[in-house]
């Protein structure tokens, strides 16, 4: 009988045991990206469009990632009426949250929605326009410019491992300009990073490919 | 991993959606112009009716039937301008006309902007002071200060 008691107090144990295993640690990465979609810009846009961008993220609260983009874009376009081009740099700082549950996270998918903040500082160039009517032709050159912009975007998108630490994934994004300097004679056509100047609210989408640089607990090994 | 293949073709579809929209199409006129709108009224007797300025090589309208409207060319060179409408009217006796002439003169100030590449600059203007004689003209209304691609009587003439 002693002997049937201590085997079901054994087994108890041992259940008690397996219930409470050691939760793996949270891993600890730094994921780089590239915006594959910048590449394209050229055969994409009807005007002389390219540009790249870059971006950091990592976890570093569960659901948590801060995520820091940078890029540069330039547009140009030179017709018989107009001679335009605008550059500059942007970057983009911001949080997203991972809505996946609790075990695909160590699969560091993410399915996320966020914020960000967004400044430019770019220069523009406005020249050789010609504008006709019956009244004659009149060439307007505009001045050169440095201006800024600042905008905040709301953002929902995917990353999600194709290979082992190597991701792809989307963003879209809606951005709602705040403020910028004041314009000269002519509004920039082409905010870098924010996009149409005469509108006050854009969409964007961004194509990436990314890296995640493993730092610390390697990925725990939940089978298949 | 079948959700992340499904999210991707979504994904793709959304970015080919986004590649293939098209610019805004370009206004029918790169240089905004001032719509003068004409009421006649029912014992008017105005027979023939010139819209014009003595600089330009062609009027701006001129024609027997009486116009709801018409658009005037701004002039891109100046910050003012004016308008001559001359009204050929019948005498009391029915064989004979006269020439009776009212000037509507505006400043205004430019704006210069960009809505899309392919159309280059556009320009748009705000009226900023009106003038107008009173020699045959009824009524003189000015009803919109903003000269842009939004179609609007910017003035009113009755006669």
């Amino acid at each position: 009988m002693w002997k049937y008691l201590i085997s079901l107090l054994c087994l108890v144990q041992l259940a008690q045991a397996q219930v409470t295993l050691e939760e793996p640690k949270r891993q600890v990465f730094v994921r780089f990206g590239v915006d594959v979609s910048r590449l394209g810009l050229n055969v994409m846009s009807d005007y002389n469009h390219s540009g790249f961008e870059m971006s950091l993220d990592a976890e570093v609260k569960y659901r948590y990632f801060p995520t820091l983009e940078a890029g540069y874009n330039k547009l140009s376009h030179q017709t018989e009426s107009i001679n335009y081009q605008s550059d500059g740099n942007y970057f983009r700082l911001g949080l997203d949250y991972n809505i996946l549950n609790y075990r695909q996270r160590f699969d560091r998918n993410l399915f996320f929605v966020g914020a960000r903040y967004g400044f430019t500082a770019f220069s523009q160039q406005t020249s050789d326009v010609f504008l006709t009517n019956e009244w004659g032709t009149v060439e307007l050159d505009f001045a050169p410019e440095d201006l800024s912009a600042h905008w905040v975007e709301a953002v929902i998108g995917l990353r999600g491992e194709i290979f082992k630490n190597f991701y792809m994934g989307y963003t879209i994004r809606v951005k709602q300009m705040l403020t910028h300097t004041e314009y000269g004679d002519i509004a920039p056509y082409w905010i870098p990073g924010f996009g149409k100047g005469s509108r006050v609210r854009t969409m964007g989408m961004s194509y990436s490919l990314f890296y995640a640089i493993p730092i610390k607990n390697p990925k725990p090994d939940f089978g298949n | 991993m079948n959700r992340w293949i499904l999210y991707f073709f979504i994904g793709l579809g959304l970015l080919f959606m986004s590649c293939n929209s098209t610019e805004s199409s370009c206004p029918g006129e790169s240089i905004s112009q001032l719509r003068i709108g004409f009421t006649r009224e029912t014992d008017s007797t105005t027979n023939h009716f010139i819209v014009y300025h003595p600089l330009l090589a062609d009027s701006i309208y001129d024609s027997i039937v009486a116009p709801k409207y018409v658009d005037v060319p701004m002039d891109v060179t100046s910050d003012s301008m004016a308008v001559f409408i001359d009204f050929i009217i019948a005498q009391t006796d029915s064989t004979s006309e006269i020439k009776v002439t009212d000037v509507v003169a505006i400043t205004y100030k430019s704006h210069s902007y960009i809505e899309n590449l392919d159309c280059g600059v556009l320009m748009d203007f705000e009226i900023e002071e009106v003038y107008y004689t009173h020699n045959h003209l009824d009524t003189f209304y000015f009803r919109n200060k903003d000269i842009n691609s939004e179609i609007v009587n910017h003035v009113e003439i009755s006669y």
